[in-house]
């Protein structure tokens, strides 16, 4: 065994707690999925609240705006406004559970609760707890979605609003969006010094995705300078795939959506559990 | 060979030093207690030792075991009592439990047979399907140390097991605790009530400010700092220049005397002189005469001015 470690690069080293020099965190274990079964269970405690109220609201969304203001809307092209909305809302909206979870859910553990305390007791590590904590959030979002899309599913009929089955492909598109909103989410919720400051991250980061991540209106109306704005809102590159998925015309331009996401993932993952090392551990 | 074992341990935040350089050992099968006042830096000793806050210096081992490097393998090894009971409110008892040993990747049988177990031995057995909040403060402290003994751990950490507890509550952990002790488990309290300590520990050191003030058995630390016996006398002023001269020759004897507000007291006092107090002051209820015990110690090592 000491040959072994001997013979690596000092900075790719776990030293002390299993920090590697080079990334200033250790490497998450398999104990991230005990952390997120955790909140399946309690999820599962009371999923009747949880899961009823993600139908209503995204149901009303399409049918109100949708049908309401989609009259007063003119699209270029034959799209009806309701056709062009029904996949925003699939994109945005599950941002919302996904958000909750990791914004005053994953708080109250880990200040009002002893949750995160209780579980770095064990050998679970920060960065387990983290990750458990980012793919709750990304499991939310999926359900969120999955809801959505059965409204979806239920209202084409009427309004043909999925047009392919590769709509189907939302969901881990969701599953990426939330694991990202997760990873800001966490890095917020360990900096923060008082409850009173998570509405700022509702209201600068995820209001501002809501608006102008291309859910509500087509954003090549906008000028330039809020087009180039919006291209680093990554809800607008989730919307763009989602659109592309249920309307059933993909290209290449959905690839750089999808390269863009990873890339921000990969960044974000990492200041999350840096962050939340510092957090935690001191 | 300890169980656990500290060398120059040291921890510093900013410029504040919470542990300031201190040496112990605790033995296998040792109740091994740690004193001090609130900010003597007990919980951070304590959570140096379960692997949850980094060392700024020194040496820290348990189980043969170095904090820096094996913090998983050590912390799969013990099992930890928090001060505030951080209990998942939103599961069930026997959730809390499940949930818990899966950290430890305990197989669920097993799991499940040792939280039945776990249950029984702190009397909780009829609460396994109630919620967190159903709970008393003594059964939640309980679930605690049964959530802690889930891993079969060889050294239980407790960290102020009883603080604020009702005496039959206290009494109750205080005997499943003495429990584990006979099955030869190793237990590290922190307390700041004394006769906590005095009941249940073989061997303590008494913290304050970082340091470690003295280390030994109760009645070793008692005997030494206190003697074996302690008078309290609450006088008036001209009583008091009655009572002097009796106290003179104990005091010249070694007894130590400390006046308090109105309050005499002499440690290390002679029982012999007490009915001849009790003659001047005529209350018997303003002369008491007990034995030493570790609050006197205590006082004695860390003063009685509240630093806040």
């Amino acid at each position: 065994m000491a040959q072994v470690t001997a013979a690596r690069p000092r900075l790719l080293q776990a030293g002390e707690g299993g920090v590697v020099a080079l990334l200033g965190v250790a490497l998450p274990s398999h104990r991230a999925i005990h952390v997120w079964r955790r909140n399946v269970a309690v999820f599962l405690e009371l999923w009747r609240v949880n899961l009823l109220l993600p139908v209503f609201e995204p149901a009303f969304s399409i049918l109100v705006m949708g049908l309401g203001l989609g009259t007063y809307v003119e699209l270029s092209g034959d799209l009806d406004y309701i056709q062009f909305l029904a996949p925003g809302i699939l994109a945005v909206f599950p941002m919302f559970a996904g958000v909750g979870e990791t914004l005053w859910g994953a708080y109250f553990r880990l200040e009002r609760q002893g949750v995160y305390a209780a579980i770095l007791a064990t050998p679970a590590r920060a960065e387990d707890v983290t990750t458990g904590e980012i793919l709750w959030a990304a499991t939310r979002t999926v359900l969120s979605a999955v809801t959505i899309l059965l409204v979806l599913a239920v209202l084409t009929p009427f309004y043909d609003l999925i047009e392919s089955p590769l709509a189907l492909l939302a969901i881990p598109v969701s599953f990426l969006l939330g694991f990202m909103l997760g990873n800001l989410g966490i890095a917020y919720i360990s900096i923060v010094t008082s409850i009173h400051q998570l509405m700022y991250f509702f209201t600068l980061v995820l209001m501002p995705m809501f608006w102008f991540g291309g859910v509500f209106f087509p954003l090549e109306d906008l000028p330039n300078w809020a087009q180039d704005v919006a291209w680093f809102i990554p809800v607008t590159h989730a919307v763009d795939i989602i659109r592309g998925l249920i309307g059933g015309q993909l290209d290449l331009g959905h690839l750089w959506d999808l390269i863009w996401l990873v890339v921000v993932a990969v960044p974000t993952y990492w200041a999350a559990l840096w962050l939340m090392r510092r957090r935690l551990v001191r | 060979m300890a169980i656990i074992q500290a060398h120059g341990l040291r921890k510093h935040y900013g410029d504040f030093v919470a542990v300031d350089g201190i040496d112990f050992a605790v033995g296998p099968g040792e109740f091994f207690g740690i004193l001090g006042p609130n900010g003597a830096g007990k919980t951070t000793t304590i959570r140096m030792i379960t692997c949850v806050t980094p060392l700024t210096g020194g040496e820290l081992q348990v189980d043969d075991l170095d904090v820096r490097l094996d913090d998983r393998e050590i912390k799969a090894r013990i099992g930890v009592a928090p001060q505030d009971d951080n209990l998942d409110e939103d599961l069930s008892v026997r959730q809390n439990l499940e949930i818990y040993a899966r950290y430890f990747d305990i197989p669920r049988e097993i799991a499940a047979e040792r939280i039945v177990d776990g249950l029984d031995l702190m009397q909780l057995s009829d609460w396994a399907d109630a919620s967190i909040r159903a709970l008393s403060g003594g059964m939640k402290r309980r679930l605690v140390v049964a959530r802690a003994l889930v891993n079969e751990p060889s050294v239980l950490i407790l960290d102020e097991p009883t603080t604020g507890l009702d005496p039959q509550a206290r009494h109750l952990v205080w005997r499943k605790l003495r429990r584990l002790r006979e099955r030869g488990l190793t237990l590290v309290l922190t307390t700041h009530y004394m006769d906590e300590a005095q009941q249940l520990c073989d061997r303590l050191i008494v913290m304050d400010h970082g340091r470690i003030l003295d280390e030994g058995r109760p009645r070793d630390l008692i005997q030494k700092h206190v003697g074996s016996d302690v008078l309290e006398l609450r006088l008036e002023a001209d009583e008091l220049e009655r009572v002097d001269p009796i106290l003179a020759p104990m005091l010249q004897n070694g007894a130590r005397r400390e006046d308090v507000e109105g309050f005499v007291y002499i440690y290390g006092a002679a029982t012999e002189v007490t009915p001849k107090i009790e003659a001047v002051v005529g209350d018997p209820y303003r002369v008491l005469q007990r034995r030493a015990n570790l609050e006197d110690v205590f006082l004695t090592l860390t003063g009685r001015a509240l630093d806040e």
